[in-house]
């Protein structure tokens, strides 16, 4: 029976995002469990503190301990239907597996031999996937590792002379700056083809995800740091040329393109590098300043397909940013800021898409990220008190989160 | 519970039987007659020489009068062995090397069975006496 008042009143359609679902909370309890882990893992660095002392008998015996716990939990979970623990539970069974391999090598001193250890632990863990085939993203990388090891000595031993690195920047310089401007003209004034449309958009995107580009081992910084300042003002001069004609062609057909932003990230970059002004970004003997010219692409690239409502390639640079900043865990102050950035961008990307799960996301990573700017501690002892009041931390830091969070999504569908 | 999930239960306690099966047989192994192969460094280029230390084998400053046959098995054993020490008692490790002192790696071994290393030693001692007695004398002339 409906009265009249209630028959007047519109019908609003509840947002979607103003209750938490089960995908979105499926991630903070995760942490919740990675939290959990850190106190775990800070009590064991506590014992490790003291590991010279403890008889190897009652390491490997404890190790084997630890492990048939997580075996009877996981059982547990099975019987009880329980399939996000049994997922976080498998996951840290396989961690514990390859920890225990490491555990054998070190008591019995057997050779460091990367390769054979990924296999072996292949071979031990692959009954977890048939029980949660989401592992199968971690096994497969792991066995691809073991078969082809080897791969890292092709970037220590085959560097080539400085003249073919440095022709070789330059052409693929040229070549990203080329179809840069060759996919913002065809945008502008070519016919709409989807069949041409679609790949040239993902080409463009792969070309300005420069992470990739900067591990190309051509690039040697000798040669570069030599190269001379009139030299490096062609390809500067030559990306901010293109960059303001093409802020004109879209401003002159009423488009916003993000593009020019990429040419001119790419010119800052390349002035920053040369003046080396970034100096501690320098792994494996390649310049990695490079690294900040990717994240700046990758930001001007997600709020491109952000305008353009192109998701897929806005999660694709979003999941690239995560990559970077979970690899670049460094306590370096310079470090931490540009870290933050990113997870207010990827924030307010989220608040804007309405999206409650990447939102949670960018808050966790900007606490992780905090935290392990004052990881750098080498005394174990201290370590371990470090993880157990990181782990408690974050626990408090996710329930304040989880209370807050309605509110916030409720005043933004207001 | 399905067929299925009965299996995959069982399943999960094969690492943990392989893996004890590995600690079992590699203990087994160390408990082999033992043998001290004098060794030298090696220069490593490696990413994890940090943790290890990276040693050849000297046959010729060995005695092979400890083995069968009074003759050094070169081929049982490998070019390179990888000891695990503490980030910071390398230095110390790495001076006995460079100063001449006579350091030999103790090996578990047995005819048929891959050689196991059981000890590093300075001088006749234990590496971890040797450090302890080093820092022991360190401290005292503080």
């Amino acid at each position: 029976m409906v009265d009249s008042a209630t028959n007047s009143k519109p019908v609003t359609p509840k947002p979607e995002n103003s209750t938490p679902a089960h995908g979105e909370n499926y991630w903070l309890m995760i942490l919740f469990y990675f939290a959990a882990f850190l106190v775990g893992l800070g009590i064991v660095s506590l014992i490790a503190a003291n590991w010279q002392q403890i008889p190897n008998n009652i390491k490997l015996g404890g190790a084997v301990f630890l492990m048939l716990c997580n075996t009877f939990a996981i059982i547990l979970t099975m019987r009880f239907n329980k399939p996000i623990l049994k997922q976080v539970l498998c996951v840290i069974y396989a961690f514990l597996i390859m920890g225990v391999i490491g555990l054998i090598g070190q008591i019995f001193n057997l050779n460091s031999d990367m390769n054979k250890a990924c296999l072996f632990w292949a071979l031990c863990s692959w009954p977890l996937f048939l029980i949660t085939p989401r592992l199968l993203w971690l096994w497969l990388p792991m066995l691809f590792t073991g078969c082809y090891f080897g791969c890292y000595l092709f970037f220590e031993d085959s560097r080539p002379t400085q003249d073919l690195g440095l022709s070789a920047a330059y052409i693929r310089a040229v070549v990203a700056a080329s179809v840069i401007f060759a996919y913002e003209i065809w945008m502008l004034y070519g016919k709409k083809d989807k069949t041409v449309e679609r790949p040239l958009r993902f080409y463009c995107g792969l070309i300005l995800l420069s992470p990739f580009s900067a591990l190309f081992p051509y690039m040697d910084k000798t040669s570069f740091m030599n190269m001379s300042w009139p030299l490096l003002s062609i390809p500067c001069s030559a990306y901010i040329l293109a960059a303001g004609i093409i802020f004109g062609l879209n401003y002159k057909q009423k488009r916003i393109s993000f593009m020019p932003l990429f040419l001119i990230g790419t010119a800052v970059e390349l002035i920053l590098a040369r003046s080396d002004v970034l100096k501690h970004y320098w792994y494996f003997g390649y310049i990695t300043e490079m690294i900040p010219m990717s994240i700046c692409n990758l930001l001007a690239l997600s709020a491109y397909s952000y305008y353009h409502k192109m998701p897929k390639l806005q999660f694709l640079t979003l999941f690239t940013l995560v990559v970077w900043l979970l690899i670049n865990f460094e306590s370096d102050i310079f470090d931490i800021v540009p870290s933050l950035l990113i997870c207010t961008f990827i924030a307010v990307t989220a608040y804007l898409n309405q999206s409650r799960k990447m939102f949670n996301t960018a808050v966790i990573l900007a606490i992780l990220r905090i935290l392990a700017y004052y990881s750098d501690i080498s005394d174990l002892t201290a370590f371990g008190l470090y993880l157990i009041g990181s782990g408690l931390l974050l626990i408090l830091t996710l329930v304040a989160l989880v209370k807050c969070n309605q509110l916030l999504w409720e005043k933004k569908h207001d | 519970m399905t067929k299925f999930t009965k299996i995959c239960i069982l399943l999960l306690f094969l690492p943990i039987i392989i893996l004890s099966v590995q600690m079992l047989r590699l203990s087994y192994m160390t408990t082999f007659s033992k043998v001290e192969i004098a060794v030298r460094g090696y220069d490593p280029k490696d990413f994890f020489s940090g943790y290890y230390m990276r040693l050849q084998p000297d046959w010729q400053n060995t005695d092979c009068a400890q083995f069968e046959n009074k003759e050094c098995p070169v081929k049982d054993f490998k070019k390179v062995y990888d000891f695990y020490i503490r980030l910071e008692h390398s230095s110390k490790l790495s001076s006995a090397l460079l100063s001449n002192k006579n350091v030999v790696l103790e090996f578990s071994y047995k005819t048929g069975y891959e050689p196991i290393i059981t000890d590093l030693k300075v001088d006749g001692v234990s590496y971890k006496n040797f450090i302890t007695d080093k820092e022991t004398l360190e401290n005292s002339k503080k």
